[in-house]
């Protein structure tokens, strides 16, 4: 990750999970106003240069900042918990949901009407992505955040992340 | 980068002087140029009047090149040397030009590079050097018209282009003398050009349907911001596939066989064209094939007729705004406008269907065959610096994601598509072997799994990594975006620091010696001392620094500097000055460089400083949210 600063820091927020949109937004666009190499055409080289690896910086910690998942995970970061993409879930209710899920989007495939049974399988699949991000949400408003609980939610929210792509290029490839 | 600034050194202009820059839309079909003229940004026209130039060379055995209309006018009789839409081979290999092959004339011949040339009368021609000539045509026009040299131009090119057909863009304007401010894309460059008309905010969609190419954009407007939240497309889709669907149909109507010679092929693309231009106003047109100056068939065809030909054309370009709305995030309610753009959706059909899908009737206030040019020419205008408080702000995505290969011919994704761009990312690699120093790495642009189903961008072979025991070397390589959409690629070993030489092997582009050897011949008559034309250019660099160097100083250094810094920063600017006057090009390069080092610091702090202004505005509203 290309970041010197903290993207916190960068977007002069206090460290924490709860991180107000619409204001996440404004910083963001008052920071590339600042910062975007558009801004320096007529600089040095240097400075052009300089401005592309800034703008860089402010639009990987916009991304990551927004968005609730790479928020989660990037906290954990900061806290030196690697959220392993390899490991595994042994949570016998989350493994039946996943083999639920995955084959309700197997027979939307073969659904006489696949695009609005692929839409039901994804608004599935964001409810329950959804109920997660209230738990991470919970769990990181607590005094002493246990990190390895939260990283274990991570975890299953990566996996629905996978299932959701999955199933968006499944309607992408319908629609053509 | 430096190759083509060939002002007269010292003739830098002074800041308060309105300088003169353009935007330029290079099309499939037809080209444009635009300015802004004491605060009016138009489409600037040739002598004779019309502000498209077709996007036709004709090469001559005479040697002679000739762009746009009497170019096009010999496409029928002259269609081997008469390059049309050579747009669409920009930025492509030999493979991909043989699956457009049936199509296409031309022969095309392999060269040493890896981009392959069209055979001519006067000799090969890269798609890169036609498009050249193009633009050559375009900033003369622009000069003429400007009565000035231009200080820069921003070219606009499709959304939906990859990385080497915006590399070779570029190269194409580099070797037509010009200075890009910027590439830009297409559909944010109309979304300037309504935005500015309209102050308006809120979700937009450009549908922007070319010659040869179709872009959809999702942007968001605020307040002099343009924000493009998705983007999808293709870039092998327009005009031209109706016209070729047109000419089929009057190819059976009128019995010609498949294997009719270029010449009736190109009469039979020219009746459907005109054909599909006219029924955009009439109900039905009377078509007449000739052949050796007789009429073989004579026929009509109807608005209703035409629709049931082109609707399969029409209807590939829905697939991609779906996705681009999906990708954006929102759905179809929460779009405020979509804005028609580029000459094909002056054909109803398409306003139709476009209108249908999005439930919104489309925009068409500007000439959809300019607004894009003009939208360019807005930031151009910009960019040079004769609007210092202009808020406008462009926030441009990379529109296919950029992956490596990996073990199995797989790729794996580094930036996925519709990332904001600038964007760096950085990926550690180790080596698999004691003391190996080499590693390859191949870097693909597309959205599938397979290597092989995406698009080769490069090969970049790292060099000089330490000889360490094999898995112990730590080798990052950063990929930076930039702002135009390309892509630049930086290695280091991490435990020693050092960086490994990096060498780029474009898989369809012109490497950067085949660039400077082809600026050197187009020069050859011009300038025949390749000694004075390098001074020339280290000088105009110096020059820049100097400007740039001194106005900064002037805007911040009382804040910024001590006394002893900004003495160290004024004894290097006054060495390069007063080498600038010298005749020693690599002693100006070197004193340039010297500037630099002396000023990273200082560049350092302004940067943090503007960063400092922009957050300043939020700290009242922090303490209370504290």
């Amino acid at each position: 990750m290309i970041n010197e600063q903290n993207h916190f820091s960068l977007f002069g927020l206090p460290v924490s999970y709860d991180v107000d949109k619409t204001s996440l937004t404004r910083k963001y666009r008052e920071l590339q106003k600042a910062v975007h190499p558009d801004k320096f055409s007529n600089s040095t080289e240097q400075e052009r240069l300089l401005a592309i690896h800034k703008a860089s910086q402010v639009n990987d910690g916009y991304e990551v900042l927004k968005s609730p998942l790479r928020r989660a995970q990037y906290l954990l970061e900061l806290n030196d918990i690697v959220a392993n993409d390899n490991a595994t879930i042994s949570d016998p209710y989350f493994l039946m949901q996943q083999m639920e899920i995955r084959e309700s989007l197997e027979s939307a495939t073969k659904n006489t009407d696949p695009l609005s049974a692929l839409d039901e399988v994804l608004d599935q699949i964001d409810a329950m992505f959804n109920k997660l991000l209230s738990e991470i949400k919970s769990k990181f408003s607590e005094s002493e955040p246990d990190y390895v609980a939260i990283s274990e939610v991570v975890l299953k929210l990566q996996f629905f992340n996978r299932l959701k792509s999955e199933a968006e290029s499944q309607l992408a490839s319908f629609e053509n | 980068m430096a190759l083509l600034q060939i002002t007269e050194p010292g003739q830098s202009t002074a800041p308060h002087q309105h300088r003169l820059a353009v935007g330029i839309d290079l099309g499939t079909t037809n080209s444009l140029v635009a300015s802004v003229k004491s605060g009016s940004a138009e489409t600037l026209a040739n002598e004779q009047g019309s502000h498209l130039l077709p996007s036709v060379v004709r090469f001559t055995a005479g040697d002679e090149v000739i762009v746009g209309a009497e170019a096009s006018a010999a496409a029928a009789i002259d269609p081997l040397n008469t390059i049309v839409s050579v747009k669409r081979l920009m930025g492509r290999g030999l493979e991909d030009l043989k699956s457009l092959g049936d199509k296409l004339p031309y022969q095309f011949v392999e060269s040493s590079s890896a981009m392959p040339s069209i055979k001519t009368a006067s000799g090969e021609y890269s798609p890169v050097e036609i498009s050249s000539e193009i633009l050559k045509s375009l900033r003369a026009r622009a000069e003429d018209s400007l009565g000035g040299e231009l200080v820069g131009a921003v070219i606009t090119v499709p959304a939906y282009f990859d990385e080497a057909q915006r590399q070779a863009t570029k190269d194409a304007a580099k070797l037509a003398g010009l200075n890009v401010f910027r590439l830009l894309n297409e559909p944010t460059a109309a979304a300037v050009a309504y935005g500015l008309d309209t102050g308006s905010e809120g979700d937009v969609v450009i549908f922007d349907l070319g010659g040869g190419t179709f872009d959809v954009s999702v942007l968001r407007l605020n307040k002099g911001i343009f924000e493009v939240l998705a983007t999808a497309g293709d870039s092998a889709l327009g005009g031209d596939d109706m016209d070729h669907a047109i000419a089929e149909w009057i190819m059976q109507q009128a019995n010609v066989s498949s294997d009719a010679d270029y010449s009736m092929m190109r009469q039979l693309l020219q009746h459907a064209r005109a054909a599909k231009e006219t029924l955009t106003a009439q109900s039905s047109v009377v078509i007449q094939v000739t052949q050796d100056g007789n009429t073989i068939w004579s026929g009509s065809l109807s608005r209703t007729q035409m629709n049931e030909i082109i609707l399969p054309v029409v209807n590939q370009t829905l697939r991609p705004c779906r996705q681009a709305l999906r990708d954006a995030g929102i759905s179809k309610s929460d779009i405020d406008k979509v804005v028609m753009v580029g000459g094909s959706t002056r054909v109803p059909v398409v306003r139709d269907i476009v209108g249908d899908f999005f439930g919104i009737e489309p925009l068409v206030d500007i000439d959809p065959d300019k607004v894009v040019a003009i939208g360019a020419s807005i930031q151009a205008d910009i960019l040079a610096g004769n609007k210092p408080d202009d808020e406008m702000l462009l926030l441009d995505v990379i529109p296919l994601s950029l992956g490596l290969e990996t073990m199995g011919g797989l790729v794996e994704k580094i930036v996925p598509r519709n990332t904001t761009i600038p964007i760096a990312r950085a990926q550690e690699f180790t080596t698999y072997k004691d003391g190996q120093t080499a590693m390859a790495i191949h870097v693909v642009q597309g959205e599938r799994e397979v290597v092989d189903d995406c698009r080769s961008l490069a090969r970049f072979e790292l060099r000089g990594i330490p000889p360490m025991v094999a898995g112990s070397a730590r080798i990052q390589v950063t990929f930076q975006v930039d702002a135009d959409g390309l892509l630049n690629v930086t290695a280091l070993e991490k435990n020693s620091g050092v960086v490994s030489h990096i060498e780029v092997k474009p898989s369809y582009g012109l490497s950067e010696s085949e660039i400077e050897q082809m600026l050197r011949s187009s020069f050859d008559n011009a300038e025949k001392d390749v000694r004075l034309r390098k001074l020339r250019e280290q000088q105009v660099e110096a020059d820049r620094e100097i400007l740039a160097l001194e106005s900064a100083l002037a805007d911040d250094a009382e804040v910024l500097l001590g006394q002893e810094e900004l003495n160290q920063i004024m004894e290097s600017l006054s060495i390069l000055k007063s080498t600038r006057e010298g005749d020693d090009a690599d002693l100006i390069k070197q004193r340039i460089k010297d500037v630099e080092d002396v000023c990273s610091f200082y560049v350092e702090r302004r940067m943090n400083r503007n960063i400092e202004k922009a957050m300043a505005g939020h700290s009242v509203e922090e303490f209370k949210g504290e």
